[in-house]
């Protein structure tokens, strides 16, 4: 049997982590369809799993996952204008979310080293791709309305509207997964992270109108000239 | 790699950074991480290995050697504020400590510095990885002295070696978040419209200006904080932290910005040639600059 108190190692100055709320009865999650379905009702059950290295498969599982969930609801993207938007936007949905986690990520890790939270590098990625899982997920339980909206306008400023609001109720899950997983990993609530979320958003959002068009009809894959995202708006209000 | 056959392969290694995870039905799960080297490695190997040994107490025992891994372990305690494991370690405050804190700082302060250079040009770029960490250093080695003096001064028991080594690691914490928001700045870059002598050209520069200027003003509160935390559990009396804290700052902010003001350009006015110093570096100062700008201004 265990001895409840490890003796105090030299060089050590973390505390062990917060009681964990699961039973360790509780069968790990043994695959995809697991993982997503624990994603949605026992987040903080797939976090103690990730803590305790039982999932080491599960940052491939989600990364995949998220892209195939981004790759779905680029199609919805795609069937407003069709034509070769059916392949291109897609194609760029998928490249949006993982360029932006790409980018960010050596921030992710610094900011959540500044909320006192001890990850490892790999578990700290599980949780970004966690993330990008939940927020696929939800866009995929919004593709039926997305799309049905997408077949009765033609309004490229509504329904660039309709999947902002749809993109921000998605993210807003996604961080309180990440902040859950953080907090799990002894970090505070601390407002570097939403610092950093914010940081997220603005590159998510910047990168829409980097791999613009997502929406409407374009020559070319991507655009030949720059903007930044308000800019970009603006001119759509505009016209 | 993992420990599945005793502690010999531990004792062997010149350092390790270690993960140890324990858990069962009837306890909670607890889970220790840390580094050690040189005389501590004998010493965390008898603590385990005179209790534990198997792996039904421990899961798992995680031990690296690479230096890498000692870093990473390193770096995330520097920026959790986890004093207490950063002074145990028996390099703590050592010339070594030293010279990865001054690679680390120029590492970051250099990829921030080629990032915002990026945009004016490549060379600009390749300036700037190189007067970033060169700023940083002057600074935190030219008032070397002054720091130690003050603190001594103003009743802090800090060595002459110890104010400048706190000094170095805020600077430090500075330098990794910048690093990390360098990929980001790139990204802001690759975003921009090209240098042109178009109207758009200006606002752009402007805006690349105030957004570095936010970025680098962001990670230098949070070193500062990261400071004064440390300062504080360094000296267990807050007045004291606070004293010597605001005598330092105050140091730096004067011999930084003027550094900084000497060593213009780094994003680089679209209008003036690419340089690694203006023409009238040595002409005026920051303050005399800013008090001139003050005056056009509100009583031109």
């Amino acid at each position: 049997m265990i001895e409840p108190n490890i003796p105090p190692i030299p060089g050590t100055g973390s505390q062990p982590p917060p009681a964990s709320d699961h039973s360790a009865q509780s069968p790990p999650v043994a695959n995809g369809f697991q993982a997503a379905e624990a994603l949605l009702r026992e987040p903080a059950r797939l976090i103690d799993e990730v803590r305790k290295g039982k999932c080491n498969w599960l940052l491939g599982a989600l990364f995949g996952l998220s892209s195939i969930l981004a790759l779905v609801y680029g199609l919805v993207l795609g069937s407003f204008s069709g034509g070769t938007q059916w392949w291109a936007s897609p194609v760029k949905s998928v490249i949006c979310l993982v360029f932006s986690a790409v980018i960010c990520f050596p921030s992710l890790y610094v900011f959540a080293c500044l909320s006192g939270a001890r990850a490892k590098i790999r578990e700290l990625a599980t949780l970004l791709v966690g993330m990008l899982a939940i927020v696929g997920l939800l866009l995929l339980a919004f593709a039926p309305v997305a799309w049905l909206f997408s077949q009765s306008t033609e309004s490229i400023v509504a329904m660039g509207a309709l999947h902002l609001v749809f993109g921000a109720i998605a993210f807003y899950f996604g961080f309180r997964f990440l902040e859950l997983g953080l907090n799990r990993l002894n970090g505070d609530r601390n407002p570097v992270l939403r610092l950093w979320s914010f940081v997220f958003v603005l590159v998510v959002l910047q990168m829409t109108t980097s791999l613009r068009p997502l929406l409407g009809k374009a020559d070319s894959f991507l655009p030949d000239t720059k903007r930044f995202f308000l800019q970009h708006w603006a001119s759509h209000f505009r016209d | 790699m993992f420990l599945e056959n005793g502690w010999g392969h531990l004792e062997n290694m010149s350092a390790v950074c270690f993960e140890i995870e324990s858990f069962d039905a009837a306890t909670q799960p607890s889970r220790t991480t840390g580094a050690a080297e040189g005389s501590e490695l004998s010493c965390l190997a008898k603590s385990f290995g005179s209790r534990i040994l198997t792996l039904n107490d421990v899961r798992a025992v995680e031990v690296t050697g690479s230096s890498f891994m000692e870093t990473v372990a390193r770096e995330s305690a520097l920026l959790a504020g986890d004093w207490e494991s950063l002074h145990e370690r028996p390099d703590g405050l050592t010339a070594r400590h030293l010279a990865r804190t001054l690679w680390i700082s120029a590492l970051g302060a250099g990829l921030f510095g080629a990032s915002m250079g990026w945009w004016r040009s490549p060379w600009m770029a390749a300036i700037n990885a190189v007067k970033f960490p060169l700023i940083i250093l002057a600074t935190a080695f030219g008032n070397a002295l002054l720091n130690g003096l003050l603190a001594a001064l103003l009743g802090a028991r800090l060595k002459f070696r110890e104010s400048l080594m706190l000094v170095l690691l805020s600077f430090e914490v500075a330098a990794m978040i910048l690093a990390s928001m360098a990929p980001i700045n790139l990204f802001l870059v690759w975003n921009l419209p090209p240098m042109s002598d178009s109207q758009e050209t200006q606002l752009v520069y402007s805006i690349m200006k105030l957004i570095q200027v936010v970025v680098i003003a962001a990670a230098g509160l949070i070193a500062c904080w990261r400071l004064l935390s440390c300062l504080a559990w360094r000296l267990k009396n807050r007045g004291a932290a606070l004293k010597v804290f605001w005598a330092w700052i105050a140091g730096n902010l004067l011999l930084g910005t003027q550094l900084t003001w000497i060593c213009r350009p780094f994003v680089g006015s679209p209008h003036l040639p690419v340089s690694f110093f203006r023409s009238n570096a040595f002409q005026s100062n920051f303050f005399e600059s800013a008090w001139e700008s003050f005056g056009q201004v509100f009583f031109p």
